[in-house]
C-alpha cells in the first residue's frame, strides 16, 4: 500500500487564522475578478495589457489561485511529510508580501501606473521567494518520506517559481527599461511557466494525495506518476525554451509531451476515483471532474493559438477559470470542512465531523454559477461580444459571493461549535487513556 | 488467494462430514441479522477437535482472522458459483491428529508480518475490537470500511486507530454509523463505532 500521510494532522497544522487568511484572500480575490469582468468587459475579453485585462489575468493568477496554492502548500506538506508546520510569522510575511504586492500590480494594470506595477511585482517576488526558501526546507526535511510522486512535483513546481518570479519582474521593469527583446514571448513563457509550471507541478503532485483522499480510494501505486511527471517536465521545457527563443519545433514537441503527460495523468485520477470507496462523490468531484476535461482540452487550444487557427483570448479562459479555478474551487469545497474539522480535534472538547461543516446551499449556488460564468466568458471571447463577459462576470460574481459564504460558514460552524463543547480538555468527562493491548501472533491470510 | 481442493487438509472432510453446523452468510443477510455475531457465538460452542462450515459471498477475512486467534484452524474454497466456503476446526483434543495439517496445507509465510504483531481482530465483553493502527494511512480508514461495507457485522465495534479520523467520521455518517470515543492517548484512539439505532 502506498502511503498519504495525512494521519497525525492535528499535530501539525499552522495557527488556524493563517489558511483562514489565505483562503480568505483568495475568496474576496475571485469575487473581485468577476467583479472587474463586469466593469470592464470589453478590456477583459482582449489579450495584452497593461490595462484591465491583465488586471483580472493576474488577480485570478496570483490574487486566487497563488494564494491558495501557498496557503495549501503551507499546511498540507508539513502534514502529509509529518513535519512541524512553518512559523505563523513566515506565513503571515508571505502573505502580506504576495497578497500586498497582489493589490499593487492588479490596481497598476487598471490604473496604468508603472510605479505601482513595479512595487507591487516587486513586493510579490519577495514574497514568493520567501515562499520558495521555506518550501525548498520543507521539501529538503521530506527527503525520507515515501512520497515518490508528490515531492519530485513540488520539486518541479518550485523550480518554475523561480523562473516566473524572474520573469516576472523583468517583465515589470521592462516597462519602464526596456530590457527584454521580445515583451510578447517573455510573457507567454511566463504564463505557460507559471499555469502549466508552477501550478500544474502542483497540481500532479498533490493529486496523489488529495484525490484519494477526497475520494476515500486506494492511493496510485508509488511511482505511478514518474511518466507524468518526466513528459511534464520534457514538454515544459521544450515549450518554455521554443517560446522564448522563437523555436517552433520545439514549441510543438513540448505541446506534444505536455498533451500525453496531461492525458496520463488523467487516467490515473480517474482510475483512483474509479477504486473508491466514498459512495457520495457530491458536488466537489463535479467541479474536479469538469477540470480534468479542461486540461488536455486547454493544451489543444494553445496548440491551435500557436498554429495561428485560434485567437489567444478562449485558450485563456480555458486555462485559468477553466482548468485551474474550477479544479480550485472543487478542492477548495471539500478541503475548508476537514481543515477545521482537524482543528476542531485539536481544540474543542468534541471534534466535530465535517459533514455538520457544510451548508450545501451556497456550493450549489456555486456549482452552477462557476460553470455558467465560464461558458459565458468563453461565448464572450470567441464571438467578442463584451454584453456577454457582463453576463459572464454576474454569474461568476454570484457563484464567488456563494463561494465565500460557504467559506464563512464553515468557520462560523466550527467556531460556534468550540463555543458549544468548550474547549479541549473541559469535556464532562476526559476519555481516559486506552488500556495496552495483548500482543498476539498474527494470523495468515489463506489458511491456517 | 483461496486455497484448491488439491491443497485440501485432511481434517476438511471429517469436518464437512460432521460439522457441528453449516451458516449460510448469505440467509443471514437477507434476513436482516448479525452474521459475525451469529458466526462467533456458533464458533464457541465448538469443541476441540470438531468444526463447522460458514459459506458466504465473500471472503470472510475478518471472521478467520478472529477465530484463529480462538484457536480455529480454517480452510477456504471459492465455489463454482463465486461464494466461498470456509472450513473451521478447532484443535486440540482428539482431533489433533485429525487436525494435522498437510504440509501442503501450511500458511506461506508472510514477509512483512511481524513475529509479535498484534492481532487486528478479537473479541472483548464490549464486543468486537478491531485494531488499525500501524497501517500507513489512509489503510486504517480504508480497512475500517471495508469491513463495515461487508455487510457482515451489525453490532458495536470498537476500532483502535492512530488517531481521531476525521476523514473517516463522514463515511461512517453516510452508512448510518455513529461513533463515540471511548479512550484517548497519543498514538491511540478507541472509537465504539454502532449503527444508527443500536
Amino acid at each position: 500500500m502506498s502511503v498519504v500521510p495525512l494521519a497525525g494532522a492535528e499535530q501539525r497544522l499552522l495557527h488556524p487564522l493563517v489558511p483562514v487568511a489565505f483562503f480568505g484572500l483568495a475568496l474576496v480575490a475571485h469575487l473581485a475578478l468577476w467583479g472587474i469582468a463586469v466593469l470592464f468587459p470589453a478590456e477583459v475579453t482582449a489579450v495584452g495589457g497593461p490595462g484591465p485585462g491583465l488586471a483580472a489575468v493576474h488577480t485570478l493568477t496570483l490574487g486566487v489561485l497563488v494564494t491558495t496554492a501557498l496557503g495549501a502548500v503551507l499546511q498540507i506538506l508539513p502534514v502529509t511529510t509529518q513535519q512541524t508546520a512553518p512559523p505563523p510569522l513566515l506565513g503571515w510575511l508571505v502573505l502580506a508580501a504576495v497578497g500586498g504586492g497582489g493589490v499593487l500590480l492588479v490596481a497598476g494594470f487598471l490604473g496604468f501606473l508603472v510605479p505601482l506595477m513595479v512595487a507591487g511585482a516587486g513586493a510579490a517576488v519577495v514574497g514568493l521567494v520567501l515562499f520558495a526558501v521555506l518550501l525548498a526546507r520543507l521539501l529538503l526535511r521530506a527527503r525520507a518520506s515515501a512520497l515518490a510522486d508528490t515531492l519530485p512535483a513540488v520539486w518541479l513546481a518550485l523550480v518554475c517559481l523561480l523562473a516566473v518570479v524572474v520573469l516576472g519582474g523583468l517583465l515589470a521593469h521592462d516597462y519602464r527599461l526596456s530590457l527584454l527583446p521580445d515583451h510578447a514571448a517573455a510573457a507567454a513563457t511566463h504564463a505557460v511557466l507559471a499555469a502549466y509550471g508552477f501550478m500544474g507541478f502542483l497540481v500532479v503532485g498533490f493529486s496523489h494525495v488529495l484525490v484519494p483522499m477526497l475520494a476515500v480510494a486506494e492511493p496510485p501505486p508509488p511511482g505511478s506518476g514518474r511518466p507524468v511527471l518526466a513528459l511534464a517536465a520534457l514538454g515544459l521545457s521544450l515549450a518554455a525554451g521554443g517560446l522564448l527563443l522563437a523555436v517552433p519545433a520545439a514549441v510543438w514537441a513540448g505541446m506534444v509531451a505536455g498533451f500525453v503527460a496531461a492525458l496520463l495523468h488523467v487516467r490515473l485520477m480517474l482510475r483512483t476515483v474509479a477504486k473508491r470507496m466514498r459512495r457520495k462523490l457530491g458536488l466537489s468531484f463535479v467541479m474536479i471532474r469538469a477540470s480534468w476535461a479542461l486540461l488536455p482540452l486547454s493544451i489543444v487550444a494553445g496548440a491551435l493559438v500557436y498554429a495561428g487557427v485560434l485567437e489567444p483570448e478562449p485558450f485563456g479562459v480555458l486555462l485559468l477559470p477553466g482548468w485551474l479555478l474550477t479544479l480550485l474551487l472543487g478542492i477548495l469545497q471539500r478541503i475548508l470542512p476537514f481543515l477545521a474539522s482537524m482543528h476542531t480535534v485539536r481544540t474543542c472538547a468534541r471534534p466535530m465531523s465535517a459533514n455538520a461543516l457544510v451548508w450545501d446551499v451556497p456550493l450549489r449556488l456555486s456549482t452552477v454559477c462557476h460553470p455558467l460564468a465560464l461558458g459565458l466568458l468563453l461565448a464572450a471571447v470567441v464571438l467578442a461580444l463584451p454584453p456577454l463577459a457582463v453576463a459572464a462576470g454576474v454569474a461568476g460574481a454570484a457563484g464567488a459571493a456563494s463561494f465565500l459564504v460557504y467559506g464563512i460558514t464553515v468557520a462560523r460552524r466550527a467556531r460556534r461549535h468550540r463555543l458549544t463543547v468548550g474547549p479541549k480538555g473541559s469535556g464532562p468527562k476526559a476519555a481516559p487513556p486506552p488500556r495496552p493491548l495483548p500482543v498476539m501472533p498474527r494470523p495468515s491470510e489463506s489458511h491456517s | 488467494m483461496t486455497a484448491s481442493i488439491l491443497s485440501r487438509p485432511d481434517w476438511v472432510a471429517a469436518v464437512d462430514a460432521d460439522p457441528v453446523a453449516e451458516i449460510d452468510v448469505s440467509r443471514l443477510l437477507a434476513g436482516g441479522g448479525d452474521p459475525f455475531g451469529v458466526l462467533t457465538r456458533t464458533a464457541a460452542t465448538v469443541e476441540a477437535g470438531r468444526g463447522m462450515v460458514v459459506v458466504a459471498p465473500f471472503d470472510p477475512v475478518p471472521l478467520r482472522d478472529l477465530l484463529t486467534g480462538e484457536g480455529f484452524q480454517n480452510h477456504v474454497e471459492t465455489l463454482a458459483d463465486g461464494r466461498f466456503r470456509v472450513r473451521f476446526l478447532r484443535a486440540g483434543g482428539c482431533a489433533a491428529a485429525v487436525a494435522e495439517p498437510e504440509p501442503a496445507a501450511e500458511p506461506e509465510p508472510d514477509p512483512q508480518a511481524e513475529p509479535d504483531a498484534p492481532r487486528k481482530f478479537w473479541i472483548e465483553e464490549d464486543g468486537l475490537h478491531l485494531d488499525v493502527r500501524g497501517l500507513p494511512p489512509p489503510g486504517p480508514m480504508l480497512e475500517v470500511l471495508r469491513f463495515l461495507d461487508g455487510g457482515a457485522h451489525a453490532q458495536t465495534l470498537m476500532v483502535h486507530v492512530p488517531q481521531f479520523p476525521v476523514h473517516l467520521i463522514p463515511e461512517l455518517e453516510d452508512r448510518g454509523w455513529t461513533y463515540e470515543i471511548v479512550a484517548e492517548a497519543p498514538g491511540h484512539t478507541v472509537l465504539r463505532l454502532a449503527p444508527e439505532g443500536l
